[in-house]
């Protein structure tokens, strides 16, 4: 039996997190949203007590990434996922305030599979992240292998 | 008796050892050695090749006063009755006097070839003994002096101030002979290089104090240049010269002591009147506290790089820190208002339910106080986020690599002008662009900065009289002045400086604008050398004047790789 997707949010914004999840189940989307609030607690849900990502393994995972964690760079989990074998099929989406063009470049190279900025004007960023909702709604996710 | 001198003279050399046997085997010296009379009894290769006679014609037969300015040994001889205060005679006496006292003596003579013709010569004079100490004979020994002359007259030719620079302390000066072996080193090499002049005359040249691996690859830097093989020695100093090519290069020469020092030298060849290469000279100065600014400037550079580097960071560190906190308290406003409407809702509704008047007007009144508040937090917010923004595009502009390159600043202008096309025209604005000289500067920053100039000229017209806006340039040697000139509203004279200023905008407030655009302009001018200045009264419109270098280059840093 297929299990359903996890959302793993990597934000170490508690009021950024509330917004995102507020926005995302006004676009309906009931999974589980699982909150991780620095790179460590990011990294132990993520690829266990062993390191090896395989407590993931058969779980439909989706990432949301914020880049400027307190104790490391999402930068960093994200080339850690990206190069991990159960883990790497897991799509992820950086939600960020940097716009840095470099930035951007750079993350896309490591493999992220869209890089969303967030916007100050709130009405955007709801309807940002609602539009994301929705996409997530309609979209496959493969199983960690 | 003779064949005694003749013994003994060599016997004399043999003691003296190496050197002076090389010497006197030499080419280019000429060594005479004669009995106590003057008979010439040994006359060398050098002396056949420098006076035109083969030994046979002159030993045994005549004495060097023969073969000297007869007039100069005359002349000689008077001045050595006076120094010396006893009667000399014109003639061999007078070669020799000193010599015979046992003082050291060496004195230009001008001596006379076989075939009449002359040449300044230096001579060295010996006295040769025997055991007894009682004197048998004498040596001379001779050099060409015409070299060393010729360099004397070329630069006594050459003027004044080459003249001053020879005679300078701050100069090293030398002079070489065709071969390259020194024949004049002023007290400026002296000084410099700490050998004595007659430490290094007629004996080395002056590849010999320089650093030999630096002369090796300027051999080889030059063959490939020049296309032919150039010797990794003398040659390599002056073949440029030779060529009559101007060189001056930078080279290390080294001390007496072994110690090194930066030079930049400067290599003249010189000429007799058939053109002929008779010697060089090598005109040197100390590069050290060039070499010393260039370093600072290097580190000052670097310091400017990461500073720059630093504010790259600042900018990163604004773009997320400064916004995060604006997303929250952006979001949860809204969230708030989003309350505040359904609160409302149910209070009118509970009143209702009571059987009041749902309109109630203190309800209103308290709505409206909400509202206001939350609208304020969000214009306050969204205006702050346009701030960062702004203060975050000054530090990328800031960070950007200038790309020097030739610019045609009229069409330059034209293109700005394109752009504006929209703006010019809904105004009906005259605009005029002359022919503007061109410059050697950074394209983006050019056109960020006159599109700016162009833009607040058109932007601020007034609408009482028909826009006219001109541009027009000046030029010095070394810059260049774009001006733009607009009959428009113009900038009160306490302003002028204010404009300037991040954020900061002049007159009444009514076009759109973030007060930015002037203020990135003079960093951009700044940092390409130039300069930015208003002018203008208060209703005849605005002046801006922007000075920038012809050429601008990189930094000291990137410019000696």
């Amino acid at each position: 039996m297929t299990q359903p997707m996890v959302i793993a949010m990597i934000e170490d914004d508690e009021g950024h997190a509330r917004l995102i999840e507020k926005n995302l189940r006004r676009a309906g989307v009931n999974n589980e949203i699982v909150p991780l609030a620095d790179g460590a607690s990011a990294l132990a849900f993520l690829f266990g007590p062993d390191g090896s990502g395989l407590v993931n393994k058969g779980r439909p995972l989706l990432v949301l990434l914020d880049l400027n964690l307190p104790d490391m760079s999402g930068i960093d989990i994200l080339k850690r996922i990206k190069e991990n074998e159960h883990l790497k099929v897991s799509p992820v989406v950086v939600l960020t305030t940097t716009d840095d063009r470099t930035e951007i470049q750079r993350c896309y190279d490591l493999g992220c599979n869209v890089y969303v900025t967030k916007p100050v004007d709130y009405e955007k960023f709801a309807h940002a992240i609602q539009q994301f909702g929705l996409f997530v709604y309609v979209m496959q996710i493969p199983e960690a292998t | 008796m003779f064949d005694n001198a003749r013994k003994q003279a060599e016997e004399v050399l043999l003691k003296a050892g190496a050197l002076q046997k090389a010497i006197f085997d030499s080419a280019n010296f000429s060594s005479i050695a004669t009995d106590a009379n003057g008979v010439i009894q040994i006359f060398n290769v050098g002396a056949e090749r420098m006076l035109g006679y083969a030994a046979d014609e002159v030993m045994n037969k005549i004495t060097p006063a023969d073969i000297s300015d007869p007039q100069e040994v005359i002349a000689r001889a008077k001045a050595l009755s006076v120094e010396l205060g006893t009667p000399i005679t014109p003639g061999f006496e007078a070669l020799v006097f000193k010599a015979s006292r046992g003082i050291e003596d060496i004195y230009e003579l001008t001596y006379i070839r076989k075939d009449r013709s002359r040449f300044p010569a230096v001579v060295s004079v010996t006295a040769l003994r025997d055991a007894q100490d009682a004197i048998i004979g004498y040596l001379l020994i001779g050099t060409d002096n015409t070299a060393r002359k010729l360099a004397e007259e070329a630069l006594i030719k050459a003027g004044a101030l080459q003249k001053a620079i020879f005679d300078s302390a701050n100069f090293s000066s030398i002079a070489t002979d065709a071969n390259g072996v020194i024949q004049i080193f002023n007290v400026g090499a002296e000084r410099m290089l700490g050998y004595a002049a007659a430490d290094v005359m007629d004996t080395i040249t002056p590849a010999d104090i320089s650093d030999p691996k630096e002369v090796i690859a300027r051999a080889e830097a030059l063959s490939i240049e020049l296309g032919t093989p150039i010797a990794p020695g003398f040659e390599a100093l002056v073949f440029k010269a030779s060529r009559g090519i101007e060189d001056i290069y930078e080279l290390t020469y080294i001390r007496k002591d072994g110690s090194r020092f930066p030079a930049v030298v400067s290599v003249t060849a010189l000429r007799d009147a058939q053109g002929t290469i008779i010697g060089y000279l090598l005109i040197g100065t100390d590069n050290t506290a060039r070499k010393q600014v260039e370093a600072e400037q290097k580190k000052l550079y670097q310091r400017l790089r990461e500073a720059n580097e630093e504010i790259q960071r600042f900018a990163h560190v604004v773009s997320h820190d400064l916004r995060s906190p604006l997303v929250n308290i952006m979001g949860f406003a809204s969230e708030l208002d989003a309350s505040r409407k359904e609160i409302f809702e149910r209070l009118a509704m509970l009143r209702a339910q009571l059987g009041g008047d749902p309109n109630n007007a203190s309800d209103d009144a308290l709505r409206a106080d909400v509202e206001e508040a939350l609208s304020f937090i969000k214009s306050s917010v969204g205006k702050m986020d346009r701030l960062i923004a702004a203060l975050l595009k000054l530090a990328r502009e800031g960070q950007r690599e200038f790309q020097p390159q030739f610019i045609d600043m009229s069409q330059l202008f034209r293109t700005t002008l394109d752009a504006l096309a929209y703006q010019t025209q809904a105004v009906h604005a005259q605009i005029s662009i002359g022919e503007l000289p061109s410059i050697t500067s950074d394209r983006l920053a050019l056109e960020q900065v006159f599109s700016n100039l162009m833009d607040n000229a058109v932007k601020y017209l007034r609408t009482d009289v028909p826009g006219s806006i001109e541009v027009r340039a000046t030029e010095t040697a070394a810059s260049i002045t774009y001006e733009v000139h607009d009959n428009g509203r113009g900038i009160d004279v306490k302003d002028r400086e204010r404009v300037f200023d991040l954020f900061r905008r002049s007159g009444v407030q009514d076009r759109p604008g973030d007060g930015m655009g002037l203020a990135h302009a003079r960093t951009l001018v700044r940092r390409l050398g130039g300069s930015i200045n208003v002018d203008s009264g208060a209703d005849c419109g605005t002046v801006f004047s922007v000075t920038l270098p012809k050429r601008w280059s990189l930094a000291p840093s990137e410019m000696v790789a």
